[in-house]
């Protein structure tokens, strides 16, 4: 089915439009987990959570690329059971107990200003993505985007994997200068 | 800043440049670069035969025809190494080789390195005449920096030759005079060589 129906479906408040999506994307929504988690259950309960997240986000939401926003409500969600996960972990230490107290101390790492702060910080490094090089920009976003293997990001990207360490090593320098120049304290 | 806020931040990135690796995940890229590797082994195929090829030229013996027509390109190549004296030598030509070819050709192909009648050599020996005779002549061996073999300096030889060795810019052979000989070398005699072309000093110098 194309994306647009199944967006049409989520309009529409089909509960078909999951069964479509995870006919469709279920594979690539796993993989993008997985790549972060590193754990079958908790990708699986990420992708599970993708669904919800997209039936609670359509409406208001209309995306143009479904494909890239199930993908980055899936990132999301899964870079947020990963640190779940390893808070839970840390806790069994009284050292990281106490980093927890005292965390209440400086900022919410949720708040309003937080969340201004990495929007702000996003539109700053899709505006240096777009300088790059194709080649840079696609091995970078493989690298730090969909969290691939430098090896795997190589072969899709047809290049050494050299020449991907390479690219990625320049590619994070000059992030570095670029946003040090747009005022960010590195 | 941290690590996370960046990773974090990276959720605004665009979603056409996002679509644009998507692509990429599903449909890999073959690799770009691969014909520079064909091309690299391309190079060093042809650097190693060029290599090899002016390597056997300049040091190992050529192999040339015993056949009539075997001479030239030995020749030519020799003709080659003289430089200047190619202008003003003329060689044996291919189809004439017969002609003072019997020499040239027992000895043939074995610049520099032994065989089972002697060695030949591309570089004339530049002589002084001593002794004329009916089918030879004495000499000695005089210092010409150039790339003799078997000969040493002051050394006195004879030189042999036939009925059809080439004799350039010289009349007759006399004693005192000083020629070019190309020749090769008796391994039964180290003292007699077999002259197939014989110059005049002012041809070569």
């Amino acid at each position: 089915m194309q994306d647009e129906k199944i967006v049409e479906l989520y309009w529409n408040r089909d509960e078909s439009a999951i069964r479509e999506t995870q006919e469709k994307y279920e594979n690539y929504l796993y993989k993008i987990a997985y790549n972060i988690l590193s754990d079958k259950e908790d990708s699986s309960e990420s992708v599970n959570d993708t669904y919800l997240a997209a039936w609670n986000s359509m409406p208001p939401h209309k995306p143009n690329v479904l494909s890239t926003y199930l993908g980055k409500l899936t990132r999301r969600i899964s870079i947020d059971i990963f640190r779940k996960r390893n808070r839970i972990k840390r806790q069994a230490s009284e050292y990281a107990l106490s980093l927890n107290e005292l965390q209440g101390c400086i900022s919410d790492d949720n708040s309003p200003e937080k969340d201004y702060e990495t929007q702000v910080l996003g539109e700053t490094i899709n505006a240096f993505l777009r300088t790059l090089s194709d080649d840079a920009r696609n091995v970078f976003i493989g690298r730090y985007y969909f969290l691939d293997s430098v090896k795997d990001v190589a072969k899709y990207c047809g290049i050494s994997e050299s020449k991907a360490k390479t690219l990625l090593f320049r590619t994070r320098n000059s992030l570095r200068e670029y946003l040090k120049k747009e005022g960010f304290e590195i | 800043m941290n690590q996370e806020q960046i990773l974090d931040a990276l959720q605004f990135i665009d979603d056409d440049m996002i679509e644009c690796v998507n692509v990429l995940r599903r449909y890999p890229e073959r690799h770009k670069y691969l014909w520079l590797n064909y091309v690299a082994v391309a190079a060093c195929v042809v650097l190693a035969i060029f290599g090899g090829f002016k390597y056997f030229d300049g040091n190992a013996p050529m192999q040339e025809n015993s056949n009539s027509n075997g001479g030239t390109n030995q020749m030519d190549d020799a003709a080659d190494m003289f430089g200047d004296a190619e202008n003003k030598l003329e060689y044996a030509d291919q189809n004439t080789s017969g002609d003072n070819g019997n020499l040239r050709d027992e000895f043939a192909g074995n610049t520099g390195s032994s065989t089972q009648n002697g060695s030949f050599h591309y570089s004339p020996a530049y002589l002084l005449i001593t002794e004329v005779n009916n089918n030879d002549f004495k000499a000695k061996v005089l210092d010409d920096d150039e790339k003799r073999k078997d000969l040493e300096i002051g050394q006195t030889v004879t030189v042999v030759y036939d009925k059809n060795v080439k004799i350039r810019g010289i009349e007759t052979l006399k004693t005192g005079d000083k020629v070019y000989v190309y020749y090769g070398v008796d391994k039964e005699n180290s003292t007699q060589i077999i002259a197939y072309e014989i110059a005049s000093e002012d041809l070569i110098s």
